[in-house]
């Protein structure tokens, strides 16, 4: 399923948190969105699963108009993984996974064979089977992060939308849970804090800054130092060429005036000092 | 299967749902029967028996004291009780879903206090308008009233987002409060003062037949309606966001599932009066028992609250016999301990409960 | 039988009513159909004459002695009253089954299968539990209360009624309906008159200024609002016919609140305080004595004079026979400051 986000613009209480972005996500791809804290990779990212509508432009799922299509129909085929908070409400393994079809279920809240079906394979997937009858909330970080990709899943989504999947993960569930997610045969845009994850894993960078897309590509093309050090405002250098790329990153430490950005001023100092 | 129950730590009630269902069911019948046995009144236990297999097969109404006493005041008034048990818990998980907030309860929207409103106006004023109306229907207006201005006022732009319902219910609940303490403390009627202890604390006393049928029926629908929506139920918990994720129109969900409530619990409220905790003790309870999927536990939430509030009347109505305590005093006594009793049994004491 | 019908309700004009001071339904034969009306008005058809009657009330229970029909009382709740009753009465009146200390509940009064049950208070179903006016009808019993004037104190609506009550007219209304309903119309209108001529003689003693009076109902804390009796009981009705003024007459209700300062500044002259009340903190002289030496109450004209009388909730609280008794030493009291 390929995903055409045109043109479009979000305003969020008064502000116009995304502006004129438009981004194409290929059939089967998989597009990482990359930008600093509140960019609007989430906004962009929410007006692809309905749940804000863009004041202006289109977001298309194989040229249907998603926001024209009724919500449940929508929902059929993007599959979300977002940040969830704990209620309080206690579901297990298998009752939280069994909402991912939601979107499918008929008039009387009836499960068919086909959602059993499509539960247990998702269940399956993420290596959850086991698990089914716990409790999600005494699950650790890493587990519960796969139950919402299983969520997900079970809707049997032909987009995947993911929202800072690796949160909160350590590296190994880090590469767990993108590897599986790569594996599956869907489309998906996801929005990645780790530039090393974005690389190593997406088709294409999207670059957002400010909520504008300032560029957009295969990961060697777009995370160039320069790029970074713009987007980001830390001093880059990129290892790797064509092939894996790595990043190494420090905090950027240009002093006008002898005025440096308060990350950087002790560091300054020192230098300074040795400099003396 | 087993391997996996067994791995389930926390896992106190290891009986299997369907057999869970039938033995509360079970309980619940039995319930009914021996309630109907103990009142202020001794009937020997053959004779009640008796009466309820006559009539219940048919057999027409008689004068005898222990058939007057057994048919025409006992009976009616349990079955009300398991009623209006099984509507309270039932609004209460409902409420809590739709709010997904846990220690809510449906009198957090305000209607308890609205009926109050309503009672009270009725038993003060003179005014023809208000005057002509009967107290259950005045409550029910009042109740709904209430609920009313509550959704009014904390939607916007359509929109019902749980905080602001909270914190413009609870606002509402005491304004509310506040009226009917300020109508009663206009009046010299004494009567009228009785009578606000019963609409704030709640009672059963003076149930009869013709009460029955109309909250019976709201009761029974609402049960069906929410178990063919309950699904759904479990996406709104998840919130807005989520559920716009999974297709869901949180909007009108909760439009629905809270008139829903109002219905309900205004219908509920209206025969029994604010009988409070039921509607935030006995969900909890049908959750430690199966868990939050309210497929499962909403047919444990209606039977639980009946069973309860059913047992809850007949030690209202037996402790200080020949005389009556609020059912609200009750309903604390019991749920309380029994709540404790349950939550140590589960091992939730240690568990965040956010 | 129809025709019988007809005549009673042609008689209706003149049926009486809440506040209704006129004779009783007149003259429907022994046997045949009577219509009385109840505290909102609403008519109350009696078939026959009430052969088992439950008195939730020792109040009804001392009305219905009075018209000779203790025999007929299968049960009573709420004795208490009983306690301050006058020979011969006191002893006929403590043969009847109690149901209940307090007013019983509907199972217990179905039990007796009455088929009129009666209250001295102004409606059914206060108490919880206690039988309201569908419960009776669940149970082929008829209802009678005893009628407070003005709607405030009735249960289903009618005018907030603010007219202080003077005189003991709830009394000889309740009797008359009773005497009605039980087919001893002559016997009803006797005590009636009797109960009047006493009232009236009462009323014809009282000459000169009237001493402004507190009622006081429990011993009062700092701190705490006071309990007295407001303009539309009974309790005010005794106090301004025996010749004394409520200080409080602009409150209404029976256990109105009322702020100390308001006492400090009202100073009563006379302090009557209404014993046995179930909250009271002592009861009968014992609370007597704590309010004569209650510091908030040692400033009044009243305790500085030694002027506190007393009387018991039994006589004075609810329309009774014995609101006559307490009228009268009421009276004395006054007159003569004696405590």
């Amino acid at each position: 399923m390929r995903l055409d986000i045109d043109s479009v613009s979000i305003m969020l209480g008064g502000r116009e948190v995304i502006d004129d972005v438009s981004l194409t996500v290929p059939s089967g791809r998989f597009a990482a969105l990359v930008g600093p804290n509140g960019s609007g990779k989430s906004t962009l990212l929410r007006a692809v699963y309905r749940a804000h509508r863009p004041h202006a432009g289109t977001v298309r799922l194989d040229d249907r108009d998603l926001w024209s299509i009724p919500t449940a129909h929508a929902a059929r085929s993007v599959g979300v993984l977002m940040q969830e908070q704990h209620t309080g409400f206690e579901f297990t393994v298998a009752e939280t996974v069994a909402l991912g079809r939601t979107p499918h279920l008929g008039f009387f809240d009836r499960f068919t064979r086909t959602d059993r079906a499509a539960i247990a394979e998702a269940l399956d997937r993420t290596g959850l089977t086991r698990y089914a009858r716990r409790r999600v909330g005494e699950l650790s970080g890493g587990e519960r992060q796969r139950v919402l990709l299983a969520r997900a899943l079970a809707g049997e989504p032909r987009l995947l939308v993911l929202d800072e999947p690796t949160n909160h993960l350590d590296v190994r569930h880090q590469l767990d849970i993108l590897e599986l997610v790569r594996d599956l045969e869907v489309t998906v845009l996801a929005a990645l804090h780790s530039l090393d994850l974005a690389a190593t894993y997406a088709d294409t960078v999207a670059v957002l800054r400010a909520g504008r897309l300032v560029a957009q590509g295969p990961a060697a093309d777009v995370l160039t130092p320069v790029t970074i050090g713009e987007v980001f405002e830390v001093d880059a250098t990129v290892y790797g060429d064509g092939g894996r790329l790595q990043f190494a990153l420090r905090p950027r430490c240009v002093c006008p005036d002898r005025r440096c950005h308060w990350s950087c001023r002790h560091r300054t100092e020192t230098v300074l000092t040795d400099a003396r | 299967m087993t391997a996996i129950v067994q791995k389930l730590p926390l896992r106190a009630v290891a009986v299997p749902y369907p057999a869970l269902v039938a033995v509360l069911a079970a309980t619940l019948a039995a319930s009914v029967v021996i309630a109907t046995g103990i009142g202020a009144v001794g009937v020997p236990a053959g004779e009640v028996v008796g009466i309820l297999a006559h009539h219940l097969t048919g057999g027409g109404d008689g004068t005898a004291t222990a058939e007057v006493i057994v048919w025409r005041l006992r009976f009616p008034r349990v079955l009300l009780g398991a009623v209006a048990g099984a509507g309270l818990a039932l609004a209460g998980a409902v409420v809590q879903g739709v709010v997904r907030n846990p220690v809510a309860d449906p009198y957090l929207l305000g209607l308890s206090h609205g009926a109050s409103v309503g009672a009270v106006l009725v038993l003060t004023t003179g005014s023809a308008v208000v005057g002509a109306l009967t107290l259950p229907v005045a409550a029910f207006s009042g109740a709904t009233s209430a609920m009313a201005i509550v959704l009014a006022i904390a939607s916007r732009q359509g929109r019902l987002l749980p905080v602001r319902l909270i914190l413009v219910g609870v606002a509402f609940g005491h304004l509310f409060a506040g009226i009917t303490s300020f109508v009663l403390a206009g009046t010299d009627s004494s009567a009228a003062q009785q009578q606000i202890i019963f609409w704030l604390l709640g009672g059963l006393s003076g149930t009869n037949w013709a009460t029955l049928p109309v909250p019976a029926a709201v009761v029974v629908t609402a049960t069906a309606l929410l178990l063919v929506r309950a699904r759904r139920l479990n996406a709104l918990v998840l919130g807005e966001e989520a559920g716009a994720a999974l297709g869901l129109d949180t909007g009108r969900m909760r439009w629905y599932l809270l008139l829903l409530v109002t219905l309900l619990t205004g219908t509920v409220v209206a025969v029994s009066g604010g009988i409070g905790f039921v509607g935030l003790i006995v969900p909890h309870l049908a959750r430690m028992l199966v868990g939050a999927d309210h497929r499962r536990m909403l047919p444990i939430t209606v039977l639980l609250g009946a069973v309860f509030l059913l047992w809850a009347d007949v030690a209202a109505r037996t402790l200080v016999s020949p005389a009556e305590l609020p059912i609200g005093v009750l309903t604390a006594f019991l749920g309380v301990p029994f709540f404790l009793l349950v939550m140590r049994a589960r091992g939730l004491a240690g568990q965040e409960m956010t | 039988m129809r025709r019988l019908m007809l005549c009673v309700l042609t008689a209706l004009p003149l049926t009486t009513g809440c506040g209704d001071t006129r004779p009783a339904a007149p003259s429907a034969a022994a046997g045949g159909p009577v219509v009385v009306k109840d505290c909102d008005g609403k008519e109350i058809t009696f078939a026959r004459v009430p052969e088992r009657v439950v008195t939730l009330d020792g109040y009804a229970a001392q009305a219905l002695a009075r018209l000779g029909l203790t025999g007929k009382i299968v049960g009573t709740g709420y004795p208490a009253p009983f306690t301050v009753d006058a020979s011969p009465y006191e002893e006929e009146l403590s043969k009847i089954p109690v149901l209940a200390e307090r007013v019983p509940v509907t199972e217990v009064v179905a039990a007796q299968r009455p088929d009129l049950v009666l209250t001295g208070f102004s409606a059914f179903g206060g108490p919880p539990g206690s039988p309201k006016d569908a419960d009776l009808a669940t149970v082929n019993a008829q209802g009678l209360a005893a009628c407070m004037p003005g709607g405030g104190m009735t249960m289903n609506g009618g005018p907030s009624g603010r007219a202080p009550l003077t005189d003991l007219m709830p009394v000889y209304d309740y009797v008359r309906r009773l005497g009605a309903v039980f087919g001893v119309q002559a016997r009803a209108e006797k005590l009636a008159s009797e109960l009047r001529a006493r009232q009236d003689a009462v009323a014809a003693r009282t000459t000169g200024a009237k001493p402004r009076v507190m009622i006081v109902q429990d011993n009062p804390v700092a701190g705490q609002p006071i309990k007295t009796s407001g303009s539309g009981t009974i309790a005010h009705a005794l106090l301004t016919l025996a010749g004394g003024q409520n200080v409080f007459a602009d409150v209404t209700s029976m256990h109105a609140d009322v702020s100390p300062e308001q006492v400090v500044k009202r100073d009563p002259q006379v302090i009557w305080v209404i014993t046995d009340y179930t909250f009271a903190k002592a009861k009968g002289r014992h609370l007597v004595d704590q309010v004569k030496r209650n510091p908030l109450l040692t400033g009044t004209t009243a305790v500085k004079e030694g002027r506190v009388i007393s009387a018991s909730q039994y006589q004075v609280s609810f329309p009774s026979p014995l609101n006559f008794e307490a009228l009268e030493r009421l009276a004395t009291d006054l007159r003569e400051g004696n405590p």
